[in-house]
């Protein structure tokens, strides 16, 4: 659920890949002249074209750092944020999470319960991880998430969006491993 | 946004890979390499002796390649083609989204499939071991293995799963086919 | 009767004074609560952060909702931290960090 630009990640994906198969299938086809004949590169290059490969080499590594911190972001604690002349009230994510955890702690085939919140546009979404039993009762599951989501609407009057993964995590499999029926 | 919106849109993206992974990978190797040219230009620039090659030697190994450039080449044609291929390449997780008018529900496959056979498992009345569940984008199969002198009705199974199905009302939406194998294990 | 002199509060006092005053509305123990002080416009701005007790989900009932509790005990606290402290409150700001249950007591 965070921003990350998913179009803009695969387009520098073609990006890159096309240009690196370019410059391979430059010096392939060097090799086999018989194919295609290509200009020499093969000149002194001058000081000055150095220092401008050299710049564009600097670059090229600072826009890919500057790429790689764009993703991943989008994560908040604030989930609601009422605001007055005398002050606010803000309500942490922690909040969502204590109230849902303890309302599904007895809710049949759910192992644990993770909530995060995260900005969707501008307004804040919770992302609800289930890791439910390996063969839960789906409807049944669904159903008792989707109450205590209601009752947490009635809580914090109004409905904050909200996506339920529902998973079976590397971690419960092991477990049942473990376990003595 | 509207809550619809941001609905569809947390389940259009979650559902495919971000391919964040690949570019970390791709613009990591293409830095090292940025890295080690600039290095090379600069040296060369102010005159010092390469790290490796200097720069116009580089250029003339491009020009008359040997074996080595040539393999290397090979290589950079090869990274490059898996670059696009990953960039093109829909990248679509192993889930499914469930129907629902408050909650966007993302259900892993390996989930889907337990709930089926759960299903399956308890109108058969095998237990959960006799019970194999694949699930696929459009597709959930099940087989079940009966115990020896105990049929097991499949007309029922298959309505059941069914009818599961249909609950759910999955996207993408999936046919379901439950078959029993007509030899059993004894005992159970 | 008015008795002419000064008070003075060290800040760390005043501060103590509005986690005690924020822990008791909030219905939580002072070791939970942060208050930070500051000044807006001459008055004193409050930020407190600390969690809030409430019944569970689905044992709410009738009991106003979450943020209008919260509201409430804001109002509450820069009321009787001016009582307490002679000192004007210009804002308080409420962080609400968690949830302490509230279990109902059962009647034996």
């Amino acid at each position: 659920m965070t921003s990350t630009n998913r179009f803009g990640n695969r387009l520098l994906l073609l990006l890159v890949g096309l240009v690196t198969m370019a410059v391979g299938a430059w010096a392939l086809l060097r090799a086999y002249p018989q194919w295609v004949t290509l200009p020499d590169v093969g000149v002194e290059p001058t000081p000055t074209a150095l220092w401008i490969a050299a710049a564009g080499a600097l670059l090229v590594i600072v826009l890919s750092l500057a790429w790689i911190l764009t993703r991943g972001r989008g994560r908040t604690h604030q989930v609601v944020l009422d605001p007055s002349d005398d002050g606010s009230v803000e309500v942490d994510v922690r909040v969502a999470r204590d109230l849902l955890a303890a309302a599904l702690e007895a809710a049949h085939d759910i192992r644990s319960v993770r909530v995060a919140a995260y900005r969707v546009g501008r307004s804040p979404a919770l992302n609800v991880t289930v890791v439910a039993e390996p063969a839960c009762d789906l409807p049944r599951l669904r159903d008792d998430v989707a109450t205590a989501v209601g009752q947490l609407d009635q809580a914090l009057e109004r409905r904050i969006p909200v996506l339920l993964h529902v998973t079976s995590g590397l971690r419960a499999r092991r477990a049942r491993e473990q376990r003595v029926t | 946004m509207t809550e619809q919106k941001v609905k569809r849109r947390v389940l259009r993206r979650e559902r495919y890979r971000s391919r964040s992974l690949a570019v970390v990978i791709a613009l990591s190797l293409v830095s090292l390499g940025a890295a080690y040219a600039g290095t090379e230009a600069v040296l060369a620039a102010l005159g010092l002796t390469p790290l490796l090659i200097a720069p116009v030697d580089a250029l003339a190994a491009v020009d008359d390649p040997t074996q080595p450039v040539i393999a290397g080449a090979a290589v950079a044609v090869l990274l490059g083609l898996v670059a696009v291929l990953v960039a093109v390449a829909p990248g679509r997780r192993s889930r499914h989204v469930i129907a629902h008018d408050r909650l966007a529900i993302l259900v892993d496959d390996e989930v889907l499939a337990g709930s089926f056979g759960r299903t399956a498992r308890v109108v058969a009345g095998v237990p959960a071991d006799r019970v194999h569940t694949t699930v696929t984008p459009r597709r959930v199969g099940i087989a079940v293995t009966p115990s020896s002198g105990f049929p097991v009705d499949q007309p029922s199974v298959a309505e059941a799963a069914r009818q599961l199905a249909t609950e759910l009302a999955t996207t993408p939406s999936v046919r379901v086919g439950a078959r029993v194998s007509t030899s059993g294990v004894v005992g159970s | 009767m008015t008795i002419p002199g000064r008070v003075s509060i060290s800040p760390r006092a005043l501060e103590s004074l509005a986690t005690g005053v924020a822990a008791e509305h909030l219905g939580v123990a002072a070791k939970h609560v942060t208050v930070r002080l500051s000044d807006t416009e001459g008055r004193l701005a409050v930020s407190v952060a600390a969690p809030l007790r409430t019944p569970a989900l689905g044992a709410q009932g009738d009991a106003p909702g979450l943020i209008a509790r919260s509201q409430q005990a804001r109002a509450d606290i820069a009321r009787d931290l001016a009582a307490t402290s002679g000192a004007q409150v210009g804002t308080v700001a409420l962080r609400v960090t968690g949830i302490e249950i509230e279990t109902p007591r059962r009647v034996s």
